[in-house]
């Protein structure tokens, strides 16, 4: 066996490894700021042969059995002028590529007529990469540009409840979704019960979202992987950027630490209702809800070929409340947030070996806090009394990729990593002293559980021929918790077929979820519990076969993609019918029902990606259900979010040099709901001539077996300039819900003015103006 | 080129426009949706015992948004049935409350129900009345500020599945009147009793408490509750019951249903029933009752 293995890798190395080859490679960034760009376009229009950025900007293209002196090539990426030139290969093989951002009133340049652009020229699919300046063009909710909830609009996405940050892909739970913050998992994505997301859109550079086809390199969730990368900072000049909000105020400082060598970034934000509110609270009294985000970066190269990258965000939400008399006070805290780290060391080894260290803690934790401190006023004893309930987990991760380019006809990725997660379901500590009393105790439930995991991954791009390119890999993962050990070896395949202009791509993905999320509701709660796969409750387990169609029209400037997809998953959980949230049973696993699920469905998506006019149209139509042995009789139900029909518009315009205009519809097939078929009498036993109880039960027939109306919106804004350019100030005036919709927020019983039964709803935001003020300096 | 001025005021102009229909915005209204089509069929509620005679309630089930009207059922035939013969025949009393004359249920005894109505399918249930668990000890601790506790020893039956209640009552007398009987509330720490959602270390209990056997399968248990005296201290008692299953996953929806009905974001509980062709529940239980003061 293990010399069958060696056979094959020896052949696939022969294979990959060329003769009488050139190689170019280099980085690709931002003339004015040195930020390094992600997904540019590297293409020779005489050879017709390209490649893209990696995250770090860096990309190698080898010529092969080359014997000309001089190439031509040209670097394309959406909003700067094309960069071209003839180059001299024996000369520069390693080059920094400068692109200038286009100007503002120019009608963007097209990638290069040749060009098949990223969408048909990639093997992957299902993937959507956005930039930030773009997403953060779109209209928000109380003006908070929200890149998570700009992702909502793409197809495959859908929201959960109005207003939440949750992300719903292709039929899967927000649990399913692996966000990653520079590299590091962020566990609870989501402020003020998902109505804003953690992602400060002034921090960040650039988002990915991966809803199938997944490469080797991914692992860990079934529905998505979203790459949020943040800006590394101006490595040319100080800059700073301050905004004022309805809900918050921003700012961000970034500049050179050395100039062209070292940047830092550092952004805050910080929400600003409760000071707002205080002046009107009663004297004694105190409370109110905020939250804050900080993001900081710092980077360095020590030469061309080693840079070092230390990324810090942390976040913090709260709820406080305080009230004072002579003899007392009491005070009340809920603080949840996250802590993500990560120190990334990107080495250039060759021209054709690109690795990336990571090194990562991520930390989530909830907690409330309550103290009582009464003092008696007859003898002035002070008695105190503490409750603490905190839960959370904890992610100490490392990895190393390596990108291997030997040849335009391969693209290999391989690497390991390995995570070791500290899980604290809740405790519960309580403290009293007073008179003749003292009591400090700890109370563990559920008890911390630690869980260890391996990842090795290899996959190669391959280049069959001009037509024809396929993407073969596999990622392993070995998880380990309290002595039990999975093992996984999940196969990834992805191919692209060239027909004409149109690129057939499909694509086969298994993918293994380690953690389970414990949430009984459809908000986004801070007490959302994260924990390991046990013995009982075993990883989740997900297939995905897609197939579809992509071209690119315009020169690459217009998109085009249509794409279906089928998917199982298995061992999904659910909270068994009437348990609740917090998690201090004495098992949580008894707690749980396990189950199946499937989605499939049909995705449209065209994307005018940059110009005078830019935006996107998206249509999914979907299939989502659930099956379990103990829920809803065992026979399937509709998910909550199984939505038929999801339409997301994203326009942006730019009415003139001073104003720009931007808008967005949304509209989604109703949610589906348990609302009862019946009401019964149900009574208690009378225990010895007690009176006879009378209570009123609901008879389910259907789990998620009514819909709720459909829900749409329409929202915009305007920005109006009064500076632009690289240092733009700009007010924004924005409507949400603009023509005012009543979309159903829940549903509930209640009877009309005649004491007749009726059913309900209750909307939550019609529209809202927002206006906020943004300074450059 | 539009100019800022122009544009602004377009937008000012809709934002007045549409605030002033802003008003009745969150004010909930009526919606006509597709509910699930439902016929309404017969409801039973009888917990038999072997201190009381056959007694069973029955009513009718209405459509979720049908107008409410009078519930009971006063013209069925209620037959109860062992081992398929014919034990009693029960007679309408009041509010669909049927009654027998004189026949009460046998501990361990398997009973079928068997009631059918007019224009509703006729329903049937069975179940088996427990055999009562005996209280051996009670120990009452001294009454502090935190109550007093009091820890009751009982063994399971070995082997299989027992389900339990637990009641307290107080008895008050009244020079004028005769004595009532009222339950009376209580806490625990016991791992048993511990409400799995209650930040505190220990739960409340307003009127009873139910649990199973799955901590303590066969073995003699201790367990701990905290109950507050009156004052002045009045005579009261524990009574544990065994029930049936049917009555145990009977409440503990029923219970759960109701702690979740007003949370639209929870998952709704579907009340649990063990009568076939109809809802509600067919349930037995026997009780032991042990003195406390």
């Amino acid at each position: 066996m293990h010399r069958t293995y060696f056979i094959l890798l020896f052949g696939w190395l022969s294979m990959v490894s060329v003769a009488h080859s050139q190689t170019i490679s280099g980085f690709v960034e931002d003339k004015s700021s040195g930020e390094r760009l992600i997904g540019a376009n590297v293409f020779d229009p005489e050879l017709k042969i390209g490649t893209s950025t990696n995250a770090y900007g860096f990309f190698s293209l080898t010529y092969k059995n080359f014997l000309q002196d001089s190439i031509s090539l040209v670097v394309s990426y959406i909003g700067y002028e094309n960069w071209r030139r003839r180059l001299v290969l024996a000369e520069k093989r390693h080059i920094k590529i400068s692109l200038q951002p286009t100007a503002i009133l120019a009608d963007t340049v097209t990638i290069e007529a040749d060009a098949l652009g990223d969408i048909a020229e990639q093997t992957e699919m299902s993937v959507v990469q956005i930039p930030v300046r773009q997403l953060a063009l779109m209209p928000a909710l109380l003006g908070e540009v929200d890149v998570v909830k700009s992702l909502q609009l793409l197809p495959g996405v859908q929201s959960g409840n109005e207003g939440s940050s949750g992300l719903y892909i292709r039929g899967g739970g927000p649990d399913q979704n692996l966000i990653l913050l520079d590299g590091a998992p962020v566990y609870n994505a989501s402020h003020l019960f998902g109505f804003f997301s953690v992602f400060n859109s002034d921090a960040l550079k650039n988002v990915q979202l991966t809803k199938g086809g997944f490469p080797p390199r991914y692992g860990g969730r079934l529905a998505s992987v979203i790459e949020v990368n943040m800006k590394e900072g101006n490595n040319q000049e100080l800059k700073g950027r301050a905004g004022i909000g309805l809900v918050s105020s921003r700012f961000m400082l970034e500049g050179p630490i050395k100039k062209g060598t070292s940047s830092f970034i550092f952004t805050g934000r910080r929400t600003y209702i409760d000071l707002l509110a205080r002046p009107f609270l009663p004297d004694d009294e105190t409370g109110g809800y905020f939250f804050h985000d900080l993001n900081m970066k710092l980077n360095h190269s020590f030469s061309a070929t080693h840079r070092l990258y230390l990324s810090v965000y942390a976040g913090l939400d709260k709820f406080y409340t305080e009230s004072k008399s002579e003899f007392s006070k009491d005070t009340g805290e809920l603080n949840w947030g996250n802590i993500t780290s990560t120190v990334r060391w990107n080495w250039l080894h060759n021209q054709k070996l690109f690795s990336n260290t990571l090194l990562m803690y991520s930390r989530y934790r909830f907690e409330i806090i309550a103290t009582d401190e009464e003092t008696s006023s007859f003898d002035s004893v002070k008695e105190t009394y503490l409750l603490k309930h905190f839960s959370g987990i904890e992610d100490y991760s490392a990895r190393m990729d390596f990108d291997f380019v030997p040849s335009p006809a391969h693209y290999i990725r391989f690497g390991a990593g390995s995570s070791y997660r500290i899980f604290n379901p809740g405790a519960i500590q309580l403290k009293e002293e007073g008179a003749g009393t003292s009591l400090n105790s700890l109370i563990l439930p559920n008890a911390r559980q630690e869980a260890a995991e391996f990842n090795l991954y290899a996959g190669d791009d391959v280049r069959v021929s001009d037509w024809f390119k396929i993407n073969l890999g596999v990622h392993s993962a070995l998880f380990s918790v309290n002595n039990k050990q999975y093992f996984s070896l999940q196969p990834r395949v992805s191919s692209r077929i060239l027909v004409g202009d149109w690129a057939v791509k499909s694509s086969y993905a298994e993918m293994r979820q380690n953690i389970h999320l414990l949430t009984n509701t459809s908000i986004g709660l801070p007490t959302d519990l994260w924990l390991p796969a046990t013995a009982r409750v075993r990883p989740q387990f997900s297939r995905q076969v897609a197939l579809g169609l992509a071209r690119s029209f315009a020169g690459g400037l217009i998109d085009f993609s249509v794409e279906g997809y089928y998917k199982s998953m298995n061992n999904i959980i659910e909270y068994k019918e009437g348990a609740t949230f917090i998690g201090l049973d004495a098992d949580w696993q008894d707690r749980v029902d396990i189950g199946n699920g499937r989605a499939y469905g049909v995705e449209f998506f065209l994307h005018k990606k940059s110009g005078r006019a830019s935006g996107w149209f998206g249509y999914t139509l979907s299939w989502s259900d659930r099956q379990f042995d103990k829920l809803n009789f065992g026979k399937r139900f509709a998910y909550r979010y199984d939505r038929r029909h999801d339409i997301g518009i994203a326009f942006n315009y730019r009415l003139s040099r001073a104003i720009d205009f931007s808008t967005t519809w949304v509209y989604g097939t109703g949610s589906a709901i348990s609302l009862p078929a019946a009401t019964f009498p149900a009574e208690k036993p009378q225990y010895n001539g007690a009176f006879r109880f009378f209570g009123e039960a609901s008879h389910y027939t259907q789990r998620n077996g009514v819909r709720m109306g459909s829900y749409h919106r329409l929202d915009f804004s305007f920005r109006f300039y009064t500076r632009r350019g690289i240092d733009e100030n700009f007010w924004t005036l924005g409507l949400y819900n603009a023509y005012h919709r009543q979309n159903p927020f829940y549903y509930f019983r209640d009877n009309d003015n005649s004491g007749n039964p009726v059913i309900k709803q209750v909307s939550l935001f019609p529209l809202i103006p927002a206006i906020s003020y943004t300074r450059s300096f | 080129m539009v100019s800022q001025r122009k544009t602004l005021a377009i937008f000012l102009v809709l934002v007045v426009f549409s605030l002033s229909a802003c008003e009745d915005f969150w004010e909930p209204r009526s919606i006509v949706t597709n509910l699930p089509e439902h016929q309404p069929v017969l409801v039973i509620n009888s917990f038999i015992n072997p201190d009381s005679v056959f007694e069973v309630s029955v009513a009718k089930s209405r459509a979720f948004l049908a107008p409410p009207e009078y519930p009971f059922i006063t013209d069925a035939t209620v037959t109860i049935f062992e081992s398929g013969n014919r034990v009693a025949e029960l007679f309408h009393t009041s509010d669909g409350l049927y009654r027998a004359i004189n026949h009460r249920p046998r501990i361990g005894a398997t009973y079928e129900l068997n009631v059918s109505a007019e224009n509703f399918a006729p329903v049937k249930a069975m179940v088996t009345i427990p055999f009562p668990v005996k209280i051996d000890s009670v120990t009452v601790g001294t009454a502090t500020r935190f109550g007093t506790n009091t820890t009751l020893c009982f063994q399971d039956p070995p082997g299989e599945d027992n389900y339990y209640q637990l009641l307290l009552f107080t008895i008050d007398s009244f020079a004028e009147m005769d004595t009532v009987l009222s339950i009376t509330y209580f806490f625990s720490s016991d791992a048993v009793l511990r409400k799995p959602d209650d930040f505190e270390d220990e739960s409340y209990y307003e009127d009873d408490a139910f649990f199973d056997d799955a901590l303590f399968d066969g073995d003699f248990y201790d367990l701990d509750i905290t109950f507050f005296d009156y004052f002045p201290p009045r005579e009261m008692f524990v009574v544990l019951l065994t029930t049936s299953e049917s009555y145990y996953n009977f409440r503990k929806s029923f219970d759960g249903q109701s702690a979740t009905e007003d949370n639209p974001f929870a998952e709704p509980v579907p009340v649990f029933t063990n009568i076939e062709n109809g809802l509600g529940v067919f349930a037995g239980y026997s009780s032991f009752i042990s003195s406390l003061r």
